[in-house]
Order: structure tokens, then sequence, then C-alpha cells
């Protein structure tokens, strides 16, 4: 998407992300981005919280009147919650899950290689 | 409310996630030190807004050969689907769409004017492991879109 933003803007039309994972956005570089540090999944807010995602829009689109310079950024102040505890669970490594994760590999190597072996 | 939390890493998170799937190489994500910039030709209260998501209107499979897609507003599904990226489902759920894509929110801006309007369709633009499709095939199909649209800026909103 980061990509696509970039040759958007190349060819003459404004952008903005708004998006959760900060670093990966902001590695590929972009005109604008407004950060939400959210779970990834909502980057416009909670579900179903109506205002939330109101404020996070009007932000986001501000920044094409407001930005001045490519890769800027602009951090949401806006908290997902007082559980922060997705921050360290999301695609956590645990000792007792390292078989389960290699089945997973594996699993997942075979059937890339079979749709390759279709697709060719 | 104001906060002081670090950013997940996520490239790291992945590096080892898939490194403990027995991936050897590393995934190498797009990475650039400058970025180009247009600014907006008309007032925000003026401009056509198109919106972009890496979701779907159908179910698709992970490894299901992914397409570009434009739908017009009107015929948009209720339910958009991203079972094949990688999202948190531990912490939320893609019940709502307005979490992640807001075209209800951008219909009520257009009301009060605080956008001209908004494009008639929207962009479905998958996530795909090789840059290399989404730089010369995706992003190339999404802009002859905008033109189409005649769009005067895009909000793009990935999972």
């Amino acid at each position: 998407m980061s990509l696509t933003a970039r040759l958007l803007e190349e060819s003459g039309i404004p952008t903005v992300i708004v998006g959760s994972a900060r670093d990966i956005v902001e590695t590929c570089a972009v005109p604008r981005f407004l950060f939400t540090d959210f779970p990834l999944g909502n980057p416009i807010g909670r579900p179903y919280d109506r205002r939330m995602q109101e404020t996070v829009i009007q932000s986001g689109l501000s920044m094409l009147e407001t930005a001045i310079h490519p890769q800027t950024t602009v951090v949401s102040p806006l908290v997902w919650g007082d559980d922060q505890t997705w921050r360290a669970e999301y695609m956590q490594i645990l000792e007792g899950d390292l078989e389960k994760l290699r089945a997973m590999g594996e699993e997942r190597r075979r059937n890339r290689s079979e749709f390759k072996s279709q697709a060719t | 409310m104001t906060h002081a939390y670090t950013p997940v890493s996520y490239i790291e998170k992945t590096r080892s996630y898939y490194e403990a799937q027995g991936f050897e190489a590393p995934y190498r994500w797009a990475s650039h030190d400058d970025a180009p910039f247009t600014n907006l030709q008309k007032p925000l209260s003026e401009s056509r807004i198109g919106l972009a998501s890496t979701a779907t209107t159908y179910p698709r499979k992970l490894l299901e050969h992914r397409v570009v897609e434009a739908c017009e507003n009107e015929a948009l599904p209720v339910k958009l689907y991203a079972e094949d990226l990688a999202w948190d489902r531990k912490a939320t759920h893609l019940n709502d769409r307005g979490s992640f894509f807001p075209i209800e929110v951008l219909g009520d801006f257009a009301a009060r004017r605080i956008i001209g309007d908004m494009s008639p369709r929207s962009y479905f633009l998958p996530t795909e492991y090789s840059q290399r499709k989404t730089s010369e095939l995706d992003a190339r199909k999404v802009l002859e879109y905008c033109r189409e649209d005649e769009i005067d800026a895009l909000l793009l909103v990935p999972l």
C-alpha cells in the first residue's frame, strides 16, 4: 500500500495513509502518514466507536492540507484502551509453541509449492 | 488523552515469527530514503476523495491469486474480508467495517462539506509478497482507476 501511495504521488495525486504498522510504513517512506497505535486490523479505531473513527479520519484528511513535505508522520494521540497486552501478544513466540510453529511453516511451504506448480 | 507506548516493531516480530516457522531468508520490506510529494490542488472541502483498502469484497483464500478491484460504493457489500491477511485476531475483529474501511464517515464528511465529495468507487488493493507486482502492476491499476474517477486525493488504509 505504501508503494502505491508513492506511485500516485509521483503521478500527481496526493495521498495519505492511515495505519498502525509504523515501522513498515516509515521504512518504505511515504508522503503523509497518520499513525494510529492500535492492534493491526482496526487502523481507523475501535469497532463501533464512531466518534473515535471520525476523529481519526478528520486527522488523516487534514494532513492533505497541513503537511508541507514528504515523509510527514502525525501520531494520533488516541489510545486503544486500558488493556495493552496486544503489543506483546501479537505474533508472540512461546517456548511451548515452537513445534507447532515449525509444523505451520512446513505446511505453508508445502501449500505454496503446490500453488506455484499449479500456476505454471 | 496522551500516551507514551513504544510502537510495536512489526518488522522484527514478522522476522522472528517466520524464522520460528523455518523460513530461512527473512522478508525484505520495501525501503526508501525519501518520498515523492504532491500538494493538494484545491481545498479539502472542494476535493474528491477516494478510499483504498487491503481488504477484499469477497472471501479470498490464503494462496488465491490476488487482484486489484474497483467497486462502486453503492454496490459494496456490508461485510469486507481479510482472512488471508496478517492482523491481530486475538485483540480485535473485523465485524465493524468502519474500523478499517471508513466509507460511512467519508460519506458523512461529504454531506457536511468537510470534503468536496467521494469517489464513486473504492479500490481494493491486495497485500503482495512481491514488491515488483505491487509497484508495476497493482499500483498502476489503482492509478488508472483514480484517474478514471477524477479523484483529487486518495486515503489509503492498510489493515
